[in-house]
């Protein structure tokens, strides 16, 4: 066993040896110290039955040439049925929904709707160029990464993801596509309501400046809900 | 000597096509990655009628957002991030609650029974690798997404960053993760 490398270190390193060289004392390490050892080899092992598991091709059983021959005609109803809601949704205008009430969910939606309101409700911003739009979820998304929860992190954004597409901001929850571009001052307020438990925790500095700016209906509820005192 | 085989457009044309608008040219691409797509939703999700929805959603919001992909990334790894975010989100929503299991017709399919040597050994890789697919199954989403794009879409570390929208580092360590925790499991359960 190796004195200079304790076996911390080692076990660090230990798919860095399956994956390629490494620094010699690691190596010399494992090589001499019998734990370490079985460790990589049981390493070794799993990854041998990874390999041997993606051999068996892809996962079974497969679509057939039928399913693939339909593909791309159910892709384009499906493009040119989203075109439609996109425009049926224009036309409408705001209009008031059930919420859903899962948090994870909602929290989504404020996300998004957040972002959206941010780009179109700012008074100084004006017409915003796709670039700058871009810019501005970008920012939003890194302020995202201050939230305690991978999960919601990811899950904010596909919201984002669908905010820069066009604005249709779209996603889906229990198979039905949502609008966020449709949520009004009402179901933001539900949306708020559902969520903003721990305000002060969810959102960083830089997205509060961003909600500083904002103006209109529901403007000061939203900075009130979304920046109130974190004690 | 020139070639007199037909160019094959490349991903950024076909890219460049569809955004003016050419459907012909965004079928191309789908053509070209409908497969991989499908199949890392379907690894994800462990469910094919998930997958299947996920896969045409991948390329309806790809074709939505034709407008503001900037090339950063190649058109292959923009796709794969839309459809592993997506697959991601509803394994974190818990919306996939049939397991495909491995049933009598498919072992029997398998060769199970039907010669004892074979079907034993065959037997025994079949429940070696549904554990393993178990406990593919049960690793936290994106360790586990990080390792199947490693382990069967054969992605180096770079891609799968790209991706997954984070550091090559970050990648690595995830699939150490979950390559170590299917270790302890495959083990736990031996």
């Amino acid at each position: 066993m190796s004195a200079s490398v304790p076996c911390a270190a080692a076990r660090r390193r230990l798919m860095d040896i399956l994956e390629g060289p490494v620094d010699g004392s690691i190596s010399s390490h494992v090589a001499g110290c019998e734990a370490c050892s079985r460790e990589l080899q049981e390493l070794r092992e799993t990854l041998e039955s990874l390999q041997a598991l993606a051999d068996t091709g892809d996962p079974s059983p497969g679509p057939d040439e039928a399913y693939w021959s339909d593909f791309n005609a159910r892709l384009h109803r499906r493009i040119d049925d989203a075109q439609r809601s996109d425009v049926a949704a224009h036309r409408r205008g705001p209009r008031h929904r059930p919420l859903p009430l899962a948090s994870a969910a909602a929290m989504i939606i404020m996300a998004g709707a957040a972002f959206v309101s941010l780009v179109r409700q700012a008074p100084t911003m004006g017409p915003l160029s796709v670039p700058e739009a871009e810019a501005r979820l970008e920012r939003a998304l890194r302020s995202l990464e201050t939230l305690p929860s991978d999960e919601a992190v990811l899950m904010a954004r596909v919201a984002i993801d669908g905010a820069v597409g066009g604005w249709s901001s779209t996603f889906r929850e229990d198979g039905e596509a949502m609008d966020l571009e449709e949520f009004g001052s009402q179901d933001w307020s539900d949306v708020l309501d559902e969520t903003i438990t721990q305000p002060g925790r969810m959102w960083s500095p830089s997205l509060s400046d961003d909600l500083e700016r904002l103006d209109g209906p529901g403007a000061e509820r939203l900075r009130n809900e979304i920046l109130g005192d974190p004690c | 000597m020139q070639s007199t085989a037909e160019a094959v457009p490349t991903d950024d044309e076909l890219v460049a096509l569809s955004r003016s608008g050419k459907r012909e040219a965004f079928d191309l691409l789908v053509r070209r990655y409908r497969k991989e797509i499908y199949r890392v939703a379907r690894r994800i999700t462990g469910d094919h009628g998930e997958a299947d929805d996920l896969a045409q959603e991948t390329f309806c919001r790809a074709w939505q957002s034709l407008a503001t992909f900037r090339g950063d990334a190649s058109c292959r790894t923009w796709l794969y991030r839309i459809a592993t975010n997506l697959s991601l989100n509803v394994v974190q929503s818990a919306r996939v609650s049939r397991r495909e299991e491995r049933t009598p017709e498919m072992l029997a399919e398998a060769g199970v029974g039907a010669s004892p040597a074979a079907g034993v050994e065959r037997l025994m890789t079949m429940e070696r690798n549904q554990r393993l697919t178990r406990a593919i199954e049960g690793l936290p989403p994106r360790q586990k997404a990080t390792l199947i794009l490693r382990a069967f879409e054969a992605m180096p570390y770079s891609e799968i960053a790209r991706v997954m929208e984070c550091s090559p580092g970050t990648a690595k360590a995830n699939f150490f993760h979950a390559v170590s925790a299917l270790k302890k499991n495959m083990r736990g359960s031996s």
